[in-house]
């Protein structure tokens, strides 16, 4: 008589068990990532390492300061491009497109490139920017970086 | 005077809308543009091996013969990996954090589980490469070969990166998104719905099965579509554990690449025009995988989404 009632027990147990195991399972990941980057970042990091440039391979010293500088001006100018023109977007999508077949087009469009791979995105502006104009550039790089902003902003702005 | 102030406020809300529109138009036109060149910049390519180029199997930059077939594959498989992996433990997630953890745990374990997603792809890959592989080869993948080597899967060395270790780093990546995505929808659950459940007596995995998960399916299909759609573009922590690779082997343990990890790789390289073309055409093929992808999950969602009462 009690089997049906015991068996029904024993499977809320084993997936309940499954649930906080997989809990412990992403926290666990994390920690062990974050372990990893404080310990070997620690090591290394000094004022020399935001104020000087990479030293010559095989030298000791040195710094990243040009790549630092390089990720902050590359998010500012993508900011730049791509904020505005999502906000635009978004601002068409919820004021005035609402349920138009132009504003669920872009919705459409928006969520597929959400997804683009950000790669295809660098081949892309490579061969837009990088090719014709004879060189990488910070340009280039900014605007590849608004071109995977954008998406989410007016997705988001959207629904703000 | 009233109505000059009326026009000209009339006037600046057309220009608004205006360049509401224009920028609304601009992300399709940036689609089309995206296919445009890159279809224009692979045309030498896909004149030189016509469709071809997605079964042949050899990639010789010396010899100028290029077939995209084992990055296709191993873009493929590897996202399968990482799917096979992430989607019950995502969901498992997703119940521990609606259902069963206590109110003052549900904050922090949520959030460490999305601090996961805001570690740059480029930290999975080094620390993937500098401590995951060397822990798998020497501790994971012996006993593997070991116990389960008669599986053609699970053959050959012990290196530590290749097709599983890439897949598995994949997966790490796409939890936090199906589980954050999940646990939202879960919430959405209407609580009548599932306290009668358990007022006729259900356990609580009895009112998961048969409550939340049917409410909840089109919503955890899309969640699942969305961590796929990164797994199948993700470059640079593939780039570090797949061995790069242009071959295709039966197991999981040996070296491989996908399409990515070959961008990533040779795109610097690719000095003549033919090789160039080649790697845009590759970039193409991730395109429209990941467009066919993401559009089926939208018009599943659409067909199987909940109406009211029916599921």
């Amino acid at each position: 008589m009690d089997t049906h009632y015991i068996k029904r027990q024993t499977a809320n147990y084993a997936a309940l068990t499954i649930s906080v195991l997989s809990a412990a399972f992403g926290i666990f990941f994390l920690f062990w990532i974050l372990k990893d980057v404080f310990v070997f970042g620690f090591k290394a990091i000094n004022i020399d390492f935001f104020t000087e440039l990479p030293a010559p391979p095989g030298m000791e010293g040195g710094g990243l300061a040009n790549a630092i500088l390089g990720t902050l001006l590359i998010t500012v100018l993508a900011t730049a491009i791509g904020v505005p023109a999502g906000i635009m977007a978004g601002t068409y999508l919820s004021e005035y497109g609402r349920k138009s077949r132009m504003a669920s087009v872009v919705r459409f469009t928006s969520d597929i490139l959400v997804s683009a791979p950000s790669i295809v995105i660098g081949v892309f502006v490579y061969a837009l920017l990088v090719k014709p104009l004879g060189g990488f550039s910070a340009i280039a790089g900014a605007v590849a970086l608004a071109i995977i902003m954008l998406p989410v902003v007016v997705r988001t702005s959207e629904r703000c | 005077m009233d109505s000059k102030r009326y026009d000209s406020a009339r006037i600046g809300d057309a220009v608004f809308k205006g360049t509401a529109w224009f920028f609304a138009a601009s992300v399709i036109a940036l689609m089309a543009l995206i296919f445009a060149v890159l279809l224009k910049e692979s045309w030498l390519s896909i004149n030189a091996f016509g469709l071809g180029f997605i079964w042949t199997s050899t990639w010789d930059p010396v010899a100028m013969q290029f077939g995209a077939l084992p990055s296709i594959y191993g873009t493929i498989v590897s996202s399968a990996i990482a799917i096979v992996i992430a989607v019950p433990i995502s969901i498992g997630i997703a119940i521990f954090l609606t259902e069963m953890a206590p109110k003052r745990l549900k904050g922090p374990i949520g959030a460490a589980i999305e601090l996961l997603a805001s570690i740059p792809s480029i930290i999975y890959g080094m620390w993937g490469l500098f401590i995951f592989a060397p822990f798998l080869s020497e501790h994971v993948e012996p006993f593997l070969i070991d116990y389960l080597g008669f599986i053609p899967l699970f053959t050959g060395a012990p290196l530590g990166i290749g097709m599983l270790p890439a897949g598995f780093i994949l997966a790490i990546m796409i939890i936090p998104f199906i589980s954050s995505v999940s646990r939202d929808i879960f919430q959405m659950v209407p609580p009548m719905l599932k306290e009668s459940g358990y007022g006729v007596g259900a356990t609580k995995w009895e009112v998961i099965r048969k409550i939340v998960l049917p409410y909840t399916r089109s919503g955890v299909i899309g969640a699942v579509i969305l961590g796929l759609g990164r797994a199948l573009g993700e470059t640079m922590a593939v780039t570090f554990l797949i061995g790069n690779a242009q071959e295709i082997h039966a197991s999981l343990l040996e070296p491989a690449t996908s399409i990515s990890a070959t961008l990533a790789n040779e795109f610097t390289e690719a000095v003549e025009d033919l090789y160039l073309s080649s790697l845009v055409e590759l970039g193409l093929i991730l395109f429209v995988i990941t467009f066919v992808v993401l559009g089926l999950a939208k018009l599943l969602i659409s067909r199987f989404s909940y109406q009211g009462g029916k599921f």
